[in-house]
């Protein structure tokens, strides 16, 4: 009889134990999709490029609004400065006048020459015409390599956005060979627009990732926004990751997003504005802007420029104030700065690729 | 039936993780899943055993932690609650939020 009280008691126990075990697990699922559930993805399309959100702990219906208020404004942007379809830029590149521009788009145009400026024409967002030249203000790119004396005409007359006349509504040149093409920050300047739309709405946590170049707002529950980075030399593998600080922004240049290949030479949509070609020693640079610096998503997009041109990167790094940079070159060497090797972990397979630590 | 079947099935395709992380009061630390080891953390002991990982040992009152078992999944955890311990499977291939290119 008591023994028989024993084993019931001892399967009262197991009962329980097991039932428990199998209560903590849907628990602790219910606990996995409710954190799943603070987090809000959505991605839209414009003009040819994904725009991605990623907002955690946000009201839905805020996320919708605030979604809908950057794709108008981006597609305002497009309106103006898109280089080559119909736009207030395009009729300047061809007319090298215009007279209907509002304080928005003058302010845009300042910003890009005063970034002109700081990268010492290293970005130049006057030499469309070389872009054009090169078969990049088309959508579908023919791969035409042009002629040498087409690019030295355009590099003699120096192209640059000092050489415009602005005024409260009008840009002009006298410069027949300037043309504008914005896109090398537009990107950037896409992020940051992004970035006062969270602000001014009172958004906290949101990663925002515009063709490949990411700000983080806020962060996620107790950890960091995390970006994987892409290979440069086979776009299905990844090549590191890094967890961004709130606030932070990152771009990368390369050669392998727009390009044709002449003659086994790759030539990139990226042109030098010192030579006016097509290609680099380098395969990619990256860059990651600070937090605490002022337009990091504009920075995000320009700096990466610079240094994927450079002949020295040591010394436009500190051009530039940058800390948190590396560059790829077509023989799989990696050239990282100090704090940036420091933060960076590396995801690619042994032997791929050789860290130098600059 | 057909949703265990599902769940299942789900369950084997999830991929494995890579490295171990523990998160003990405000520290954490990761840990390679790929060796044989015990760990000692003041009261509690976690094994690793080649891609696999439990909670072994805990001074905690039910020991629930412990009855969990093996985990190897990415993004499975166990949790300790009375001593604020977790360990969960991460990858560092595919745990992040955006790829930059």
């Amino acid at each position: 009889m008591k023994s028989n009280i024993l084993v019931k008691k001892m399967l009262a126990k197991r009962l329980s134990k097991l039932l428990f075990k199998y209560f903590s697990i849907f628990l602790l699922l219910l606990i996995n999709s409710c954190s799943n559930s603070n987090f809000y993805e959505h991605k839209v399309l414009i003009y040819g490029t994904i725009l991605e959100f990623k907002f955690y702990d946000t009201n839905h219906d805020q996320a919708n609004q605030a979604i809908n208020q950057i794709v108008d404004k981006l597609n305002d942007l497009n309106k103006k400065f898109h280089p080559w379809e119909k736009s207030l830029i395009s009729e300047f590149n061809q007319t090298h006048q215009i007279n209907n521009c509002d304080q928005d788009f003058i302010k845009i145009i300042e910003i890009a020459k005063n970034y002109e400026n700081i990268t010492h024409s290293k970005f130049n967002p006057a030499i469309g015409k070389l872009i054009e030249i090169w078969g990049f203000h088309e959508d579908v790119i023919k791969g035409q390599v042009p002629h040498e004396e087409e690019i030295n005409t355009i590099l003699l007359t120096q192209p640059s956005l000092n050489q415009l006349l602005i005024t409260d509504h009008s840009i002009s040149t006298d410069n027949l060979s300037l043309k504008i093409d914005l896109g090398g920050m537009i990107k950037g300047l896409a992020l940051d627009i992004a970035k006062q739309t969270y602000q001014d709405m009172g958004i906290k946590n949101v990663l925002t990732n515009f063709g490949g170049n990411i700000y983080a707002h806020g962060k996620p529950d107790n950890r960091l926004w995390e970006v994987a980075i892409q290979n440069p030399h086979n776009n299905k593998l990844l090549l590191a990751k890094l967890k961004m600080p709130p606030g932070s922004a990152i771009g990368t240049s390369g050669d392998y997003e727009k390009y044709f290949i002449h003659n086994h030479q790759k030539y990139s949509h990226l042109i030098n504005p010192k030579n006016g070609q097509a290609f680099s020693s380098y395969s990619s640079a990256t860059v990651l802007i600070n937090p605490n610096e002022n337009d990091v998503g504009i920075k995000s997009d320009i700096f990466s420029k610079p240094l994927y041109f450079s002949e020295n990167l040591l010394e436009t790094s500190k051009s530039l104030q940058l800390n948190h940079f590396f560059t790829t070159d077509h023989k799989n060497h990696i050239f990282i700065s100090k704090s940036f090797a420091d933060e960076i972990i590396w995801l690619f397979n042994e032997g791929d690729f050789i860290v130098e630590v600059i | 039936m057909t949703i265990i079947i599902l769940a299942l099935n789900y369950y084997f395709q999830l991929p494995k993780g890579d490295y171990l992380e523990i998160s003990h009061g405000n520290e954490i630390k990761h840990y390679s899943l790929f060796q044989n080891k015990i760990l000692i953390f003041d009261e509690i002991e976690v094994e690793i055993n080649m891609g696999k990982a439990r909670i072994k040992k805990s001074n905690c009152a039910n020991q629930y932690c412990i009855m969990q078992g093996w985990i190897s999944k990415i993004n499975h955890s166990v949790v300790c609650i009375p001593n604020l311990f977790k360990i969960s499977i991460k990858s560092k291939m595919l745990s992040y939020d955006s790829t930059n290119y």
